[in-house]
This record gives C-alpha cells, sequence and structure tokens, in this order.
C-alpha cells in the first residue's frame, strides 16, 4: 500500500443534495440491475420467447397458405316423411346433409379468411396487443423476478450496509428502488410495444396483411395502453420489491409475488364458482372477493385503456369499473411502498 | 510500500491537531430481545487517536460499531459524532459523510469489478464529475495494491483483496474518521504489516481511527488508546501505555520445584498483609526459547518492576532463592486475560499448594 497522506490532501470535496444523491442512487441501482448475468438472461427470455411467437405465426401462415382447403359446401336436404307399418308417418332421424366440393373460387375465399386470422395478430395495430399481451404476462414474470433480485441482492450480498454506514437515507434507497422500479416497467413495455409494432409494420405486410391509417386519437391510446402495462408490471415489481424488502432476501422476493400471480390465477375462478352456489349475500361476497386481487383489476386497466379508437381490447361484460380498478391497483402499491418504507426505516440491518 | 517497513510510531497526541472529542457515546444500550447485547458504554474517541475496541466474541464489539454507523437503533443512550447527535436523521447523515468504515466482511456487488463498484459509492458520495470520480477511484486503488485487478469483478477476489478493496471504499471519501472492524481479517503477514502501516499513516495525518480486533498484538503494536468490552459492558478505557503500565510484573524462576509453591504461599500471604503494590501472582509458563525451570512453571507477580528488590528480599527472607528474577513489562494480551477472567492455558492461579501439573502441549 502507498501512503495514505498524498491521496487524501488530493481528496475531492464531496458535493450533492439529498435530491441529486437520490437520482444518482437511481441510477446506480439500475445500472446494477443491468449488470447482473440474470438481466441478460431474463431480457433475452423476453426476448426470445416473443420472436419465437412471431416466428410460430410465420409458420403458421406458411402451413395454412400451402395447405389444401379441404372443407365441402353442405346443405341440409328437405325432411321426407315415410309411412310406417303401423300405417302412420315417422320421420328417420335427422335429414341427410348434402354436401358438395367447394369452387376454386371459394377455396381461394376460406383460405384468406384463414390466413387473414392468422396473420392479423402481427399486423399492425393488431400487433400491438399480442405484444401488450405478452408483456402482461412473461414481461411481468420477468420484472418481478428482477426486482426481486436487485432489492433482496442489497440484503443478500451485505451492500444495503455499504449504503446506510456511509449516509445514505433509508428513505432515499427506498425512493431510488421504487423510482428505478417505475423506470423498468416503462422501459420493458415500451419495448415490447414498439417491437409489436416494428412485427406489425414489417412481418403483417409481408404476410399480406395491409397497414390500415390509424383512427384519430390513436396515439392517445397506444400511450394510455403503454401507462397501463406499464403500471401492471409495476405493481407486481412492488409485491416484489416489499417481500424481499420483508424476507431481506432474493428468494422471498421473487417466490411470494410469483406465487400470488399465481394464486389470483388459480383461486379467482374458484372463488366465483363457490359464490354461485351460494344465495344470497354470502354468495355475493365469494363471488366479489377476486374483484379485490390485483389481476382482475390490472386487466381491466390494460383492456379499458386500449378499448378505443383502436379497439385492441375490450371491456364489454367486464363490471369492475374504472375507479374500482384504479382503487385497487394504487391501494396495493402504495400500502406496499409504504409498508417497505417503515420496514427499511426501522428494522435494524445486521445482514 | 514493502512489507518489511516499520510502522511509523503514532504520536499520542499527534502534533498540530487539537484533541478535541470526535465520538462520544453515553449510555448507549442495544438488547436483542432478551440478551444485552451492549450496556449502558461509555465511550470517548479523540482526534488523532487510533482507538482499539477489544473483547471477545460476543462481547458488543460489532454492535457498537453497528450503532455508531447508523446501522442498528440503539435501545438507549447517545451517540455524538463530530458533535452533532446521531439521533437526529439529518445530523447522522452529515456526519457519516466524514466516516470510511468496514465493518465485519467487505460488502460489495460480486459481478461488478472493483472499480466499478468504488465509482458507484464516489459517485453516491457525491463527487462533483466522472473524471474526478476516475481519478480518485484509481488513487485509492492503487494505494491498497489492487491497481493491477481493476478488469476482475469481485467475485474473483481473494479475501485479502476484498479487504483491501474494502479499506479501499473506506479511503474514498477522505475521512475525517476510519472504523475498522477486523481490517486484518484475510490479510497474508505482509498485508497485515502494510495495514497496520496504513494506520498510523492515517493516524499521523490527523485522521483517527477506531477499529474492533481480537487481535491483540496488534492492537497494542497501532492503537494509542482502547475500550475493553466484555457480554457488553465496559471494563476499561484508556490510553494503551497506561494499561500496559498496570500490566507490568516481575517473572521469577526456581532451580528447585519446590519452592515455587512456597514462594507464591509466601507472596500472597504478603499480599493479604497489606503490600498493596502486589496485585496478583500466578503461575505462568516461560516464553518459547527461554529458560524452562525444573517442573516448567514460572512465578508472576502483578506489581511494577521498582518492586523487583523487594519482592528479593521477600523471598530471601523466607529462605527462598530465585535462580532468575527479571521485570517483566506488561502486555495488552495479559491485561486482557486478567480483565475478562479469561485464560490462554498459559497461566494457572498461584497459591501455596503444590504447583499445577503442566498443560498438554504445555512446555517441559
Amino acid at each position: 500500500m502507498t501512503q495514505a497522506t498524498a491521496s487524501t490532501a488530493t481528496a475531492p470535496a464531496i458535493q450533492g443534495n439529498a435530491f441529486t444523491q437520490t437520482v444518482r442512487l437511481t441510477g446506480w441501482v439500475l445500472f446494477s440491475a443491468r449488470r447482473r448475468i440474470m438481466s441478460k438472461v431474463l431480457g433475452g427470455v423476453l426476448l426470445g420467447l416473443f420472436v419465437v411467437i412471431v416466428a410460430l405465426v410465420v409458420v403458421a401462415y406458411a402451413v395454412t397458405a400451402n395447405s389444401p382447403v379441404n372443407e365441402q359446401n353442405c346443405t341440409s336436404a328437405p325432411v321426407t316423411a315415410t309411412e310406417s307399418s303401423g300405417g302412420g308417418t315417422t320421420v328417420n332421424g335427422p335429414p341427410p346433409e348434402q354436401c358438395q366440393p367447394l369452387t376454386p373460387a371459394e377455396q381461394q375465399q376460406v383460405r384468406q379468411q384463414r390466413l387473414e386470422s392468422v396473420r392479423e395478430p402481427v399486423t399492425f395495430p393488431n400487433s400491438l396487443a399480442l405484444a401488450g399481451g405478452y408483456t402482461t404476462f412473461i414481461g411481468l414474470i420477468l420484472l418481478t423476478i428482477l426486482a426481486g433480485a436487485v432489492v433482496g441482492g442489497e440484503y443478500g450480498t451485505g451492500t444495503i450496509r455499504l449504503w446506510f454506514s456511509r449516509g445514505v437515507g433509508r428513505g432515499q434507497l427506498v425512493a431510488a428502488q421504487v423510482i428505478a422500479l417505475v423506470l423498468l416497467a416503462l422501459l420493458i413495455s415500451a419495448v415490447m410495444l414498439a417491437l409489436g409494432a416494428l412485427v406489425g409494420v414489417t412481418i403483417g405486410p409481408l404476410l399480406g396483411g395491409t397497414l390500415a391509417a390509424l383512427p384519430a386519437g390513436s396515439i392517445g391510446e397506444i400511450l394510455l395502453y403503454w401507462l397501463a402495462i406499464a403500471l401492471t408490471l409495476f405493481a407486481y415489481a412492488v409485491i416484489a420489491f416489499f417481500m424481499a424488502t420483508l424476507g431481506r432476501s432474493t428468494a422471498a422476493g421473487i417466490a411470494v409475488p410469483l406465487g400470488f400471480f399465481l394464486f389470483e390465477v388459480i383461486v379467482g375462478p374458484i372463488l366465483v364458482a363457490i359464490g354461485m352456489l351460494f344465495q344470497g349475500t354470502t354468495g355475493e361476497i365469494v363471488r366479489h372477493i377476486p374483484d379485490w386481487f390485483l389481476s382482475p383489476n390490472t386487466s381491466y386497466l390494460v383492456s379499458r385503456a386500449s378499448e378505443s379508437p383502436i379497439a385492441l381490447n375490450s371491456v364489454e361484460g367486464n363490471t369492475l369499473g374504472l375507479p374500482h380498478a384504479l382503487f385497487v391497483v394504487a391501494l396495493y402499491c402504495v400500502a406496499l411502498i409504504v409498508l417497505g418504507l417503515v420496514l427499511t426505516q426501522r428494522r435494524d440491518v445486521t445482514d | 510500500m514493502s512489507a518489511t517497513e516499520e510502522t511509523p510510531p503514532i504520536p499520542e497526541t499527534p502534533p498540530g491537531a487539537a484533541r478535541e472529542v470526535v465520538l462520544r457515546t453515553e449510555g448507549l444500550t442495544k438488547r436483542y430481545g432478551v440478551r444485552t447485547a451492549v450496556n449502558n458504554l461509555a465511550l470517548e474517541v479523540r482526534r488523532g487517536d487510533v482507538f482499539g475496541l477489544l473483547g471477545p466474541n460476543g462481547s458488543g464489539k460489532t454492535t457498537t460499531l453497528r450503532m455508531l454507523l447508523g446501522l442498528v437503533w440503539p435501545l438507549a443512550g447517545s451517540i455524538s459524532l463530530f458533535g452533532e447527535n446521531m439521533a437526529s436523521t439529518a445530523s447522522r447523515r452529515a456526519a457519516l459523510k466524514r466516516i470510511g468504515a468496514i465493518v465485519e466482511q467487505p460488502s460489495f456487488y460480486p459481478f461488478l469489478t472493483g472499480p466499478e463498484n468504488l465509482h458507484g459509492i464516489a459517485t453516491f458520495a457525491g463527487m462533483p464529475d466522472n473524471a474526478t470520480t476516475r481519478a480518485r477511484v484509481s488513487a485509492v486503488l492503487e494505494q491498497v495494491g489492487l491497481a493491477e485487478r481493476d478488469k476482475d469483478s469481485y467475485r474473483k477476489y481473494s479475501l485479502g483483496m476484498k479487504q483491501r478493496l474494502g479499506i479501499a471504499a473506506a479511503l474514498l471519501n477522505s475521512p475525517d474518521m476510519m472504523i475498522l472492524d477486523e481490517p486484518t481479517n484475510g490479510l497474508d503477514p505482509a498485508g497485515m504489516v502494510e495495514v497496520r502501516a496504513l494506520i498510523g499513516q492515517l493516524a499521523t495525518s490527523g485522521v483517527t481511527v477506531m477499529l474492533a480486533s481480537h487481535l491483540l498484538h496488534e492492537v497494542q503494536q497501532v492503537c494509542t488508546r482502547v475500550a475493553i468490552l466484555k457480554e457488553g459492558n465496559l471494563l476499561a478505557q484508556g490510553a494503551v501505555s497506561d494499561l500496559l503500565a498496570t500490566s507490568s510484573g516481575v517473572v521469577i524462576g526456581f532451580a528447585d520445584a519446590e519452592q515455587l509453591p512456597r514462594a507464591a504461599g509466601a507472596l500472597l500471604q504478603a499480599r493479604d498483609a497489606g503490600a498493596v503494590w502486589l496485585r496478583d501472582v500466578r503461575y505462568v509458563l516461560p516464553e518459547p526459547g527461554a529458560w524452562t525451570p525444573p517442573g516448567g512453571w514460572l512465578l508472576r507477580v502483578d506489581a511494577s518492576g521498582d518492586h523487583s528488590g523487594e519482592i528479593n528480599a521477600l523471598l530471601a527472607g523466607q529462605g527462598i532463592y530465585a535462580a532468575e528474577l527479571r521485570r517483566s513489562e506488561g502486555n495488552l494480551e495479559q491485561y486482557f486475560l486478567a480483565l475478562t477472567g479469561a485464560t490462554n492455558g498459559m497461566t494457572a492461579p498461584a497459591s501455596a499448594a503444590a504447583a499445577p501439573a503442566m498443560p498438554q502441549g504445555g512446555q517441559a
């Protein structure tokens, strides 16, 4: 080791207020998230799976385009009555169908209908719905894993000590982590929607799709759709943040939110079915328990945000309502962030 | 700096430095459940001190350091660091900006390189720009001898290299005070010497150093003041020289093993009769390479070396003649063991009865 005095003499002054430090800390959280091997793997999985899905659509298109249309044009024959031995008349079973092979023009029409239905998801703007739906499932899982690793990793590696013993405010670290999760959710959903749009304007036309002019107000709808998807991702990332903080581990930050996600998917319909078995208030209460789960409300917001004018999704038949959905999602996010903050503020750091 | 270079002497009062108190704790208490980790601790560290925190495992050293660094909240008591009351969030953060610390093992992001880890800390520490940060990071890496390994991720570092990076991180913000928990842990002997030299240099340049260590000889070498903890309680605190003065003594060897318990009995009797300068009498084993008397044990009298003549006369008056009688300067290990009631297997209580059997592995 060399002389200590030399370096201490040239040391720079320490600068920055709490706000700029929080911004820097957010940048650091994002940098450390990006540099994890896990991030690269998860990013690869996210993009790779999407490419596989698009490739499957292309293959399905090629198979459909090259398959003969074997359907026949069938019409029912007129009902004929026969005399029975008893002198009455009976109808002998269902009327027989009379099938004719399709004419070449009809075959072409059927094939075109099938090709249209295959290429529609990869043609803009419907490709946005494909990318959005993919992101709210696969993207959600992957961001949750990343969030659990980033927050829980601070405890696992002991780097939480590094920050707090250097005067980083505990609230500052929580703020930086939450802001980083917001930015990651926005980034992931933006990248996936951009990829969806790219697929839509390249692969769709290649498969014979036509790009229609967007109706007025479409940009606003796409932006809302993006925000709704990002909010969905963020809400589950917040669960990962809270559980990683509570359990002071990466494992808790990953396992619990994913388990909750599966729980919602499995238990929600079961509760609705059970509720149907009961009459009156009890049945109503049981049926509406899933209304307070996170997933139905984020799904509602995503569908509602993309309902018009492009009509990527629809909330028809969904009784939740916008205020309820916004309230439940906000409740989850705010409550878990506040609880995470209180835990971080009050607990001893002994990891 | 070479490993064999002498550690510079650390002045107990650094020249030109005001000796104001930089750290003061009062009534500092921490409990984990029913276990009291730290009890009513009052410490005082002055600018330029190299302050050693000593104690056996579980004595509360690390908990104390954690409370000083704002990692663990005290149950009671107060901490004043650089005059800032650590109970206030703003004051605590301001004070901690002036500290460089390693608590337990260094903690860094394993997937980042050493420079990247330091860059992160420096960025947060509020260095004005990237160029300054890079220069500072390079300087501290050079200082701890890690400049050549700047491409390796932290997970590839050896234990000693991790410790060096921890020291580099602690130096990064040019702290006014360094808090080091077992700073030589994992280092090879040359690394230990280097760290001790670094501590000496820091102290000479006016940086206050507080370190917790199990290595008593290390603490004795580098520290100017120490506090000794046991089970969360402060047993002693003061200048090393003062504490060592109280643990100096006289070592006596006999050519006839039967004279050993007789001498012990005579000295204990004298103590009980009012010889207040005679603090304690114990059997001790000779140091490696020293003369070993018949029976293996020597007699150690805890008293100032100035009383050698009185001891000799007292024994001679009883017809007991020593084959060897020499002054023994105190060391921190003896003081520590005597204070904490622990034993290193090298001592035994003296009595007028027969000397104890030699411990297993002891010298014959």
